[in-house]
């Protein structure tokens, strides 16, 4: 490929990696300021973000209202997936457009309805009236990552089971839920980085006790006056860094290792060096 | 030979799509019909919440201020992803792999941690600051809580959206299109033009799309690094919630924002179809 | 093994009320016999091995397995057998878990699980794969652990959907023979759904012709080769001539390439009726018989073993297959003399 493509490509990719990395030196800094370099390194951000209430509250109810919202999301979201890919009936495409939806609507519109609404109903500054509204932002991708596992997923291993005696509950429970758990993992992973980073919703509903960490650092940055803003983002991002490399690392190792099995018909595997 | 589905949970879909279905008419769509009636019948019934929108200079200027950023970014993020998406797609695998795993990085980012990195950069006592002040320019003009920083933070937010939908298309394409009109004469930029960017077209619009969605309701970032005179339309409905406390406006306002939004996709819809846009262009 | 006798009553299966996917379809499989279903895709033929299975229901008929009804039980409690073209092994399990499977859903004890799924592996030649897992074994193995988990559990019947399709050509030919050894050692029922003629000739006790969601013809491969009833049999199984022909009376037809003798009973007089003569059944003539045309070669195709010489006898197109040792004495010939034994000649309808 064209050397002055690779260049521009590599170009962009650091613009477009660069400004988070600061986060963390900033981080460490002394200074109550935005000043860049710091002054000075200090570990007290780290240790208030992890120690004042105003933070770990926010925290905790950011994790909580995260793992209502997969439970949520899931119970509904799997469920309704298998419906639209393992039936037709009148309305399918309805039904589809309103689980898209969320996606659709801009969430300020969504943050007044909720204050509204919820306001009427005495959910704002719940738990659960969070958890609600951030199920339905998480319902659309969910379902878009269950449908689309479900789609590739061979039913014959179904009949299968069944013809060699398991009972339709079974084989869900003993064959088709295993073997789609990567998926349902993955679709309540996005649920519940949708509930965890959402700010606009959790803004306003969630009030001052339920506060989300968002919620928190949406306030902190607008006020510019708590230094431990540096701290939260920088544990935020470097969750983000930590969670790809996770992701990426397999990959790498088995690379490295340099050995693959390859099969043969007399039962005997050749472990034979990996071609690069 | 058809082969009926066949599901072992339940014999018809009633019972798997009702509680979605359910929970989805009464947290979703009834808020939904809520903001409607409220822009109607808040502070009395009528049409009088529209009517001052309408006649509002202000207003105009917000929406006109909004649809200008939302243009302008959607071009930059087209301008800086579609180099991004090309390398992705037609370069070495370990390239590749280093492109989407920056792309993905900055994804899963939260806006909050990046609006927090933008005020850090381009503060006043930040790295660009201290660059432009050095090369003389002193004092160095106010970057922040301006236009100009909101616009740049919106796109390199919307980067990683644009370069994903312009990658799923890019990475259908078969290379073998440009060698053909190669081999019959075309120089490598005219084979681009004639072949390769038409074929990326759908990823174009689908990224164009979404992104310029997503840019009419932002919120987070224009309020937190834009200017407080120039704001955009989220904005401003955040600010009947929390200052002037006025819903029927607040509402009258969501309901432009929804239509204006609902306007774009019925547009796309009309030329290709919506399904296409969550697939992720072409199938 | 306990193997049962199927039978098909009238079975029916429409999806919407027009079009029938299974068409009245009646069958007496007896206990231990291999049939197969033939026939192209769309014929009906796996729709009824899934009515067999359950997968589908009958929109009217009856299904028997021995003496029990079993067309209103859901799969899991019809006790039959069943093995998949895409082999449908479980991934997420060993191998040994996947063939005990069936009998882990019966309650079988461990001690007895594990030593009946050994000995089925070692049945198919796979003693010592319990551990591996199904991503990594070729199709062919895969293909012998779909079989062995489907016959671990002495199944009444055991139905077999196109289970070679995916296999090479060298590997299908092996796990036919396979397949059959199988079957003769176990004496176990099995239904074999295939498109693939030759599959079936060699293979089956009884082939059932399907077209259009109907059974065409039952019988044993050299009924159905030899005798078909129809011209749909007659051409899908092997290399045919098909002849136009009128009635003289006394089992002789006037046709396009002459007058034909045939062992057919009386038959009146001018009545239409198709003739049907393999290609490998012309040879070649010394001399021109009488009343005999000779035959006009277009072209020759040398298979080796047989030589395909496709030509015209009067005004019909003919195909003629002659023997690889008899190959050369056509060498530039233009035209040949040919011969058949009347017996050979078989009257469709």
């Amino acid at each position: 490929m064209n050397p002055f493509l690779r260049a521009l490509a590599l170009l962009i990719a650091v613009f477009v990696a660069a400004p988070m990395f600061i986060v963390i030196p900033m981080s460490f800094s002394s200074a109550a300021s935005l000043t860049f370099p710091p002054p000075g390194y200090t570990l007290a951000n780290y240790i208030n973000f992890f120690s004042d209430p105003n933070w770990t509250e926010p925290l905790v109810n950011s994790v909580i209202i995260g793992i209502g919202t997969v439970f949520v999301t899931l119970s509904l979201a799997i469920p309704a997936s298998f419906a639209l890919v393992r039936h037709i009936f009148l309305g399918r495409g309805l039904f589809n457009l309103l689980i898209m939806l969320p996606m659709i609507v801009p969430t300020i519109v969504m943050a007044l309805g909720y204050y509204m609404y919820f306001g009427q109903l005495r959910l704002v500054q719940s738990y659960l009236g969070v958890i609600l509204a951030h199920s339905c932002i998480a319902m659309p991708m969910a379902t878009l990552i269950l449908t689309a596992a479900l789609k590739g997923f061979d039913q014959s291993v179904e009949r299968a089971a069944m013809s060699l005696g398991a009972s339709p509950f079974t084989t869900f429970r003993l064959v088709t839920f295993p073997i789609l758990r990567p998926a349902f993992t993955v679709a309540g992973l996005f649920a519940f980085i949708a509930s965890f980073d959402e700010a606009v919703i959790a803004l306003f509903i969630s009030g001052r006790d339920k506060a989300t960490l968002p919620r928190q650092m949406f306030n902190a940055v607008r006020q510019e006056a708590d230094p431990t803003i540096s701290a939260a983002s920088s544990f935020l991002f470097l969750l983000v860094l930590a969670g790809i490399s996770i992701w990426l690392a397999p990959q790498f190792l088995r690379r490295r290792s340099g050995f693959t099995r390859q099969p043969l018909e007399n039962g005997a595997t050749n472990t034979a060096p990996a071609a690069s | 030979m058809k082969q009926r589905s066949f599901s072992p949970i339940a014999e018809g879909p009633i019972p798997l799509m009702a509680p979605a279905a359910v929970f989805l008419a009464g947290l979703f769509l009834v808020p939904l019909a809520y903001v409607g009636w409220m822009s109607v019948s808040q502070p009395a019934l009528g049409l009088q919440n529209f009517g001052r929108l309408l006649h509002s200079g202000l207003f105009a200027s917000v929406i006109y201020q909004t649809f200008r950023t939302a243009f302008l970014v959607t071009a930059l993020a087209l301008l800086f992803a579609y180099p991004l998406a090309y390398a992705a797609a037609n370069g070495s695998k370990r390239f590749a792999t280093f492109l989407l795993t920056v792309v993905a990085l900055s994804f899963w980012t939260s806006y909050l941690v990046r609006t927090y990195a933008w005020m850090v950069i381009l503060g006043n006592q930040g790295p660009v600051t201290a660059l432009l002040t050095w090369l003389g320019w002193d004092p160095a003009p106010k970057l922040l809580f301006t236009t100009f920083s909101a616009t740049l933070a919106m796109t390199h937010a919307l980067i990683p959206f644009m370069t994903m939908s312009l990658f799923s298309v890019m990475k259908r394409i078969d290379p073998l299109h440009v060698r053909a009109a190669e081999s019959l004469g075309a120089s490598p930029l005219r084979a681009f033009v004639a072949v390769y960017l038409p074929l990326s077209a759908p990823g174009i619009v689908n990224g164009c799309t979404l992104v310029f969605i997503t840019c009419l309701g932002f919120y987070v970032m224009p309020v937190l690094l834009g200017s407080p005179r120039d704001q955009m339309i989220a904005g401003i409905i955040g600010d009947q919630i929390e200052q002037t406390l006025d819903f029927g406006l607040g509402s009258a306002i969501s309901i432009v924002l929804l239509g204006l939004t609902l306007a774009v996709y019925a547009l796309y819809n009309r030329f290709f179809g919506l399904d296409r846009l969550w697939a992720g262009g072409g199938r | 093994m306990n193997a049962r006798s199927l039978t098909l009553r009238s079975v029916n299966k429409s999806y919407d009320g027009k079009h029938m996917a299974a068409d009245d379809v009646s069958l007496d499989i007896k206990a231990g016999e291999f049939v197969s279903f033939l026939g192209p895709s769309g014929s009906g033929k796996t729709t009824t091995l899934m009515m067999i299975a359950g997968f589908q229901h009958p929109t009217s008929g009856e299904i028997r397995l021995g003496e029990r009804a079993i067309d209103k039980l859901p799969p899991h409690k019809r006790n039959i057998g069943m093995v998949f073209q895409n082999y449908a092994l479980f991934p997420h399990m060993t191998i040994a878990d996947n063939v005990a499977f069936p009998l882990r859903m019966r309650g079988v004890e461990r001690a007895e699980k594990d030593r009946r799924s050994r000995e089925a592996l070692a049945k198919v030649g796979l003693q010592g794969f319990e551990k591996r897992v199904p991503s990594e074994l070729s199709g062919g193995q895969q293909q012998r652990v779909a079989l062995a988990r489907a016959l671990v559990f002495q199944p009444d019947v055991i139905l077999l959907d196109e289970p070679l399709g995916a296999l090479d050509k060298a590997l299908r030919e092996h796990m036919q023979v396979e397949l059959k050894r199988i079957h003769r050692d176990l004496g176990v029922t099995m239904v074999y759904v295939t498109h693939d003629q030759s599959e079936a000739m060699t293979m089956s006790d009884r082939i059932a012709v399907f077209k259009g969601g109907r059974i065409e013809q039952v019988g044993t491969p050299n009924e159905i080769y030899f005798a078909p009833k129809s011209r749909f049999v007659a051409s899908f199984i092997g290399d045919s001539n098909i002849i136009a022909a009128t009635s003289l009376g006394g089992g002789r037809f006037e046709t396009p390439v002459g007058v034909v003798d045939t062992k057919a009973a009386g038959g009146d007089r001018n009545t239409k009726a198709e003739l049907l003569l393999r290609p490998e059944m012309i040879r070649l003539a010394v001399r021109a018989e009488a009343g005999r045309q000779a035959m006009k070669i277009d072209s020759t195709i040398n298979y080796g073993d047989n030589l395909l010489v496709v030509g015209k006898l009067g005004t019909q197109a003919i195909r003629m297959r002659v023997p690889g040792v008899d190959a050369r004495r056509l060498d530039g010939a233009s035209e040949c003399h040919v011969t058949w034994r009347s017996e050979d000649v078989h009257v469709i309808a």
